[in-house]
């Protein structure tokens, strides 16, 4: 396109030809203009957060609105990590989404091979209801599965959260299933003749070729725990096994004026996960394509 | 997580993990690693005879010179009573009593916890401790408590928790913005009418309606529905009946006099001045608070944000006085008055041990001049708040809570589903002053789902 | 549907073609742990729930005591909260859905425009995604601060007043979608996917036969990008109708229950007011709703998913 544009081709242009021309600069122009507007916005309130975090508390109430710090308070940082168990929560958080990943990851890449490469009899129906799950809403099953945590002394622990993701997940399934349907199946059956099991087909071939699959899961399952607030709402009732997420909040119904401390607070939770999505960004990007599946 | 656990988590490989997790036994070899179940938990506190017995203590005093006091008040219990090892765990004012709940729910809540009055209500779900033989045993003078505390403090005719301090409503109001417009800082209004008049003298609002400063709005940090409800002469509780009833006409009344805030101001710009400075929180722990920097004038608060001014805004000249009243109500109080108090929750590991804490905290002189003292609140103990400690503090906010407020009050609501019944009023509050509801529909509507709860708690 | 999760079946295979060439023992043994989870998390709780939902009992005490269907006659007749909180989710979940797909198709379209650093507005726009909901909603709760916050600020610069937002009942509901659609980065994404899917050649073919660009939209556009409007539709339902975090960190339903959604309330009676058989009744209709909404979707919608292309 930059080539059709040099001078040379251009004295060569009809008047229609540098006018569609003209026009399709224009329209470029327009749709910079309009993203860079979105964009911005879109960005802003990251800024607001950090150098919300960064000012000293006199100047957050102050008019008119600033949105760049007049002085710098890195202190914020460290009055937020003493006034809540900051380091506390944070293990906690990582801990939650550690196990909980491993768990997403190991359960549902064994249990979508038995749904894709595995023909059997009543797979499909099986398969029907693991996707009607999915409008089950959590509130439904909130209630008994507390009761039943309770019942079985779990609500102490991590337990109520971790454990039922080694049990498969109907979105995760579904998600790997339908990538794990596009491999080759002549690569089973070459193996079937040299004798594999199924065992064998599935830990051999399918895990190794289902790594993109097997990294959405694990990148998925990563930011739902972290993120996760209802999960620990309900299920963690002991002050000492809070995640960010319900420390955070509680900080805030504490301490609901001192916003410096709150986004500088905001801010560190908000962190890891961009760290993360700058180390993983392509499978980032792969893995949510994945889940807009055609056919 | 203990330091015993993070050991074990560090030991384990990467490829143990792999190996032990695989396939369906995963959830179970998880349950071992994680290995915190309360049945664990309850073995690791269940402690041979003889031993330091474990008291796990919740408290939402986390921050300042509340922290420092509730840490000595702690400490000498511990020196006091060498069997028991406390522990002190900080779960926010907010939160404290779903979290209490809920752990009791589980089967592990803690052995003593600070809280309100209106959790005795509790007792009716058989979510506390009845304390009633452990206050005979230990042979307690509860006539000491003030009758309206103790009145608290039972269920059924049992004792259910143990009161540190009573708390009373004080009427706050800045000096200097009263001399600024001309008033007299030492006549501070004592009826509603004359609260009106002068909060309307001190407001300044923008011809757009935002509100730069306030005199006074009743909502503004918190709607305080059952102190202003007895300033209007209402109760809440029918003895007979064993249920909910208002006086209509007080309540309609003060429905109305919430209404004509909304319309003066706007309902949403008075939501909006309170939600810059924090929300109920109110800013009380930063020297911006609205009112250690003359943003409002008069405001209702209990006793125990006396101290937060001297601290947080010590430049502020400031008086208290008792919470206005509506002239034309013969039944009128100056606020409700709420107790303080420990609780032991029912289920827990060490009731003997939460309630020697409890019954500590409300008896000892000790915690009465070094914890409720700094925490401006009156000890619940007759004999503690006649100490010679007490009548010599300064600003003589002691006695005119002692003698002029205290005995004046109407207890606050502590029957089973008071709690449902402050939310449907301040939900028919904000109906009022948002919606433009009718009072007299949305009193009947929050005072029937009420009562229903009530019925619906008994069981 | 089948066609959408991949069952249709080959027509130029038999049905009998299907070969059961492998016991049915190697297919269970993977899927065991799923039928374990299924038992234990989810076919347990549906029925206990149903249960439940008939009975009256508090969170400390577990003994459930039958009452019929007074639950729910309650919930109908006499429950204003119910009313309020379901007319709030409906009209959340029809306005974020509309704000939402159009808004994202729309961003979406111009990144699909061969932009210079696609990238790095992909990156933006999907963003949001990664911040906590948590922090998130605090950071929005002080953006939105009618006197202090930055959005009533850049307002200010062109001298326009700002509303109250969050402490508003006529804009806390807004608020509380705008919120929504700046977090909806992952729409973007698979909308920009379904974008790239689209031919050139079609495109080409009908400038040719001289379309107009809303013919090429309407005719070309819109009928390929159906699987995904299709994925993202029925998503964004399930979980709106579902939603909750954002609200209960923000507005706990307030001002004047103007953003009461279901699952607040449904938390609320259930966890605040320990009213577990009457929250388990309120979960049963979210579910029914949620269920029959699905379902007309699927109806409405399934025919005209074009999946070939």
């Amino acid at each position: 396109m930059a080539a059709l544009q040099n001078a040379a081709a251009r004295r060569d242009m009809t008047r229609e030809e540098r006018r569609y021309f003209l026009r399709r600069r224009l329209n470029s122009l327009l749709t910079h203009t309009v993203l860079i507007f979105f964009g911005i916005s879109f960005m802003l309130p990251f800024v607001w957060m950090v150098s919300s975090s960064l000012k000293p508390n006199i100047d957050i109430f102050e008019l008119p609105v600033r949105l760049l710090p007049k002085t710098l308070r890195l202190e914020n940082y460290i009055d937020a990590t003493n006034a809540i168990p900051f380091w506390q929560y944070l293990w906690n958080s990582t801990y939650y989404t550690i196990f909980a990943t491993i768990g997403s990851v190991l359960s549902n890449t064994f249990i979508a091979y038995g749904f894709a490469r595995v023909r059997w009899r009543g797979r499909n129906v099986l398969f029907i209801i693991v996707i009607a799950t999915m409008m089950l809403p959590f509130q439904v099953r909130m209630i008994p599965l507390y009761i039943l945590f309770a019942r079985m002394g779990w609500l102490n622990s991590f337990l109520p959260l971790i454990v039922p993701n080694f049990f498969g997940n109907a979105f995760y399934i579904f998600l790997m299933r339908q990538f794990m349907m596009t491999l080759p199946r002549e690569l089973d059956d070459a193996a079937r003749i040299d004798g594999a099991s199924e065992w064998g087909i599935f830990w051999r071939i399918a895990v190794p070729l289902s790594k993109p699959a097997i990294l959405t899961v694990a990148i998925f399952e990563i930011i739902h725990t972290w993120h996760d607030f209802v999960g620990p709402l309900v299920y963690l009732r002991h002050p000492t096994k809070y995640t960010l997420s319900i420390g955070l909040r509680l900080y805030f119904t504490q301490y609901g004026a001192e916003w410096g401390l709150l986004m500088a607070a905001a801010a560190m939770f908000t962190i890891p996960m961009v760290i993360f999505f700058f180390v993983a960004q392509r499978s980032f990007i792969e893995g949510i394509t994945l889940t807009g599946l055609k056919g | 997580m203990s330091e015993q656990e993070k050991v074990q988590g560090k030991q384990l490989s990467r490829r143990d993990m792999l190996k032990m997790l695989g396939g369906s036994a995963a959830g179970i070899s998880l349950a071992k690693v994680a290995g915190l179940g309360g049945s664990a938990a309850a073995l690791l506190r269940g402690m041979p005879a003889g031993a330091q017995s474990k008291v796990e203590i919740w408290t939402g005093f986390g921050q300042g010179r509340m922290a420092d006091a509730m840490q000595g008040a702690i400490d000498n219990f511990a020196a006091e009573n060498s069997e028991y090892a406390p522990e002190h765990i900080i779960v926010p004012w907010g939160e404290i009593h779903d979290r209490v709940i809920a752990a009791t729910a589980a089967g592990s809540p803690p052995d003593a916890y600070r809280g309100w009055s209106w959790i005795v209500g509790d007792a009716a779900i058989g979510a506390l401790t009845n304390l009633q033989p452990y206050v005979d045993a230990a042979d307690v003078d509860l006539d000491d408590f003030w009758p309206a505390t103790l009145g608290q403090m039972k269920y059924q005719g049992d004792v259910h928790a143990m009161s540190i301090s009573t708390i009373v409503q004080f009427l706050y109001y800045n000096k200097d913005r009263m001399r600024e417009i001309g008033l007299d800082p030492e006549s501070p209004p004592t009826t509603i009418a004359e609260l009106d008049e002068i909060g309307a003298a001190l407001d300044e609002v923008d011809d757009d309606g935002t509100i730069n400063r306030l005199g006074f709005a009743p909502t503004v940090p918190a709607k305080q529905t059952w102190d202003w409800g007895s300033a209007f002469g209402s109760q809440y509780w029918d003895e007979a009946e064993a249920n909910i009833a208002v006086d209509e006409e007080a309540m309609i009344a003060l429905l109305e006099w919430y209404k004509a805030y909304a319309d003066r101001f706007g309902a949403e710009n008075l939501q909006a001045y309170a939600n810059t400075y924090g929300g109920n929180s109110f800013g009380r722990n930063t020297p911006q608070g609205i009112y250690y920097t003359g943003l409002v004038t008069m405001w209702v608060r209990g006793s125990w944000a006396y101290n937060d001014m001297g601290e947080y805004g010590p430049d502020v000249d400031f008086g208290v006085a008792p919470m206005p009243q509506r002239a034309s109500a013969d039944d009128a109080t100056p606020g409700t008055s709420n107790g303080n108090m420990y609780f032991v929750p029912a289920n827990c590991v060490n009731p003997d041990g939460g309630f020697a804490f409890a019954n500590y905290m409300s008896s000892s002189p000790f915690v009465a001049i070094n914890k409720a003292l700094p925490d401006s609140v009156m000890p619940s103990r007759q004999s503690l708040a006649t100490l010679p400690e007490v009548d010599q503090k300064e600003g003589g906010w002691t006695i005119l809570a002692r003698d002029e407020i205290l005995p004046n009050t109407q207890p606050q609501p502590s029957f089973g589903g008071a709690g449902f019944f402050g939310g449907a009023l301040n939900e028919g509050i904000d109906n009022v002053m948002f919606n433009d509801a009718d009072p007299a529909t949305v009193l009947a509507d929050a005072v029937s789902r009420s009562r229903r709860e009530v019925e619906r708690l008994r069981g | 549907m089948l066609n959408m999760l991949g069952l249709k079946r080959d027509p130029a295979k038999k049905p009998n073609s299907w070969r059961t060439d492998n016991l049915p023992a190697w297919g269970l043994f993977f899927v065991f742990p799923w039928i374990i989870g299924f038992i234990a998390f989810t076919v347990y709780p549906f029925f206990a729930s149903l249960y439940f939902s008939f009975t009256n009992f508090n969170i400390i005490n577990f003994t459930p005591r039958w009452v019929g269907l007074d639950n729910y006659i309650e919930l109908f007749t006499a429950d204003p909260l119910f009313w309020t909180s379901i007319s709030n989710s409906i009209r959340y979940t029809a306005l974020l859905l509309v704000a939402v797909t159009i808004f994202d198709i729309f961003i979406a379209y111009l990144l699909s425009l061969d932009v210079k650093f696609l990238s790095i507005y992909r990156t933006i726009f999907f963003f949001p995604v990664l911040v906590p909901v948590v922090a998130a909603s605090l950071t929005w709760i002080w953006i939105l601060n009618p006197r202090f916050g930055l959005m009533n600020g850049v307002l200010d610069l062109f001298g326009i007043k700002g509303p109250n937002w969050l402490a508003s009942p006529d804009t806390a509901m807004y608020s509380i979608i705008l919120i929504a659609v700046w977090g909806s980065g992952r729409q973007v994404i698979v909308y920009l996917s379904g974008f790239n899917d689209i031919p050139r050649q079609l495109y080409e073919a009908a400038d040719i036969d001289g379309a107009t660009g809303w013919q090429k939209f309407y005719r070309i556009t819109l009928p390929l990008l159906s699987p995904q409007i299709f994925f993202n539709v029925v998503t964004l339902i399930i979980f709106s109708l579902q939603s909750f975090s954002e609200v209960y960190i923000m507005t706990q339903g307030g001002p004047a229950n103007s953003t009461l959604l279901y699952a607040v309330n449904l938390y609320n009676r259930a966890f605040r007011d320990y009213a577990m058989g009457y929250a388990s009744a309120l979960a049963w209709i979210m579910f029914l709703l949620i269920l029959g909404l699905t379902l007309i979707i699927f109806k409405f919608l399934s025919g005209r998913v074009i999946y070939e292309r």
